[in-house]
């Protein structure tokens, strides 16, 4: 651990581009989809969609000017980074080239062991909001591990 | 009782999509070199990915929606645990069952051989059963 990254607050400024929907929805649904508004995705999925898109594996990562990069003073980028799952609760999906905010924070990091050995267990919390309206809010954990 | 069972497999090409689209570069998602030098077998399956392709499976059966008694009614939650990586060219068996106590509320499961990778819930709007 390094710097003040207890508690730090990342803040990353994202657009909502049709092509990016265009590719999330190609590769969930395994069609070519080209157009967001005509495919018809239905009120269950919709939710679930865009704001993945947003909160998503958005660079969870290392070494790749991800989220977690965004967290200041955070120093995970000599481990290797594994996402341990996800708590998300979605409000509405954004429109198409909606502004989206979203805003990370480090709320937990402490060393744990289990039976592949030892690691970090990181917890960050997201927030994101479209246009300044709430998007969806999502706590995950990551477990950082040295590299074999 | 396991009301909604799909199948998916995981392309390669599907996965650096994904990654496109979620602004997620991570390289053990699109290299099978970097993938090896973080201790893992192959090219890794984004974890928002599975439940992803879950839900767009489920979106397009109607007839495991009213089985689950969720209709069209909006997705509200989600959340999941990652046991085991599902990797690149690997098939997963989906399983969805309803929670006969909580409305709304849907328990899954994504199987690789017959092992739990990823186990979870969704959570939708409560009402009325078949209603949208």
């Amino acid at each position: 651990m390094t710097g003040d990254a207890p508690g730090a607050v990342g803040h990353e400024v994202l657009r909502l581009w049709p092509s990016d929907l265009c590719r999330f929805l190609s590769a969930t649904t395994g069609q070519a989809v080209h157009d967001p508004e005509a495919f018809p995705l239905t009120a269950a999925f919709a939710p679930f969609a865009h704001p993945v898109w947003a909160i998503g594996g958005a660079a969870d990562h290392p070494d790749d000017g991800g989220s977690l990069d965004a967290l200041p003073g955070l120093d995970h980028r000599s481990g290797a980074v594994m996402g341990l799952g996800q708590e998300i609760e979605v409000a509405a999906p954004p429109p198409n080239g909606a502004v989206l905010e979203r805003r990370s924070q480090l709320t937990g990091d402490e060393p744990k062991t289990g039976s592949t050995g030892s690691f970090r267990l990181l917890t960050v919390r997201r927030e994101v909001v479209a246009d300044g309206r709430p998007i969806a809010t999502q706590l995950e954990r990551f477990a950082v591990r040295d590299r074999p | 009782m396991t009301a909604f069972r799909a199948r998916r497999t995981f392309h390669p090409v599907d996965i650096a999509l994904f990654s496109a689209a979620t602004w997620n570069p991570h390289r053990i998602h699109l290299d099978e070199q970097s993938a090896r030098a973080d201790g893992l077998p192959g090219i890794v399956v984004q974890s928002h990915f599975v439940p992803a392709a879950l839900l767009a499976a489920l979106d397009g059966d109607r007839d495991a929606r009213g089985r689950l008694g969720i209709g069209d009614r909006p997705l509200r939650a989600i959340s999941w645990r990652n046991r085991r990586p599902v990797l690149a060219g690997e098939t997963v068996l989906y399983e969805a069952s309803a929670e006969d106590d909580e409305p709304g509320s849907v328990t899954w499961r994504a199987l690789v051989d017959g092992e739990v990778a990823t186990d979870g819930r969704l959570g939708f709007d409560p009402g009325e059963p078949g209603g949208s």
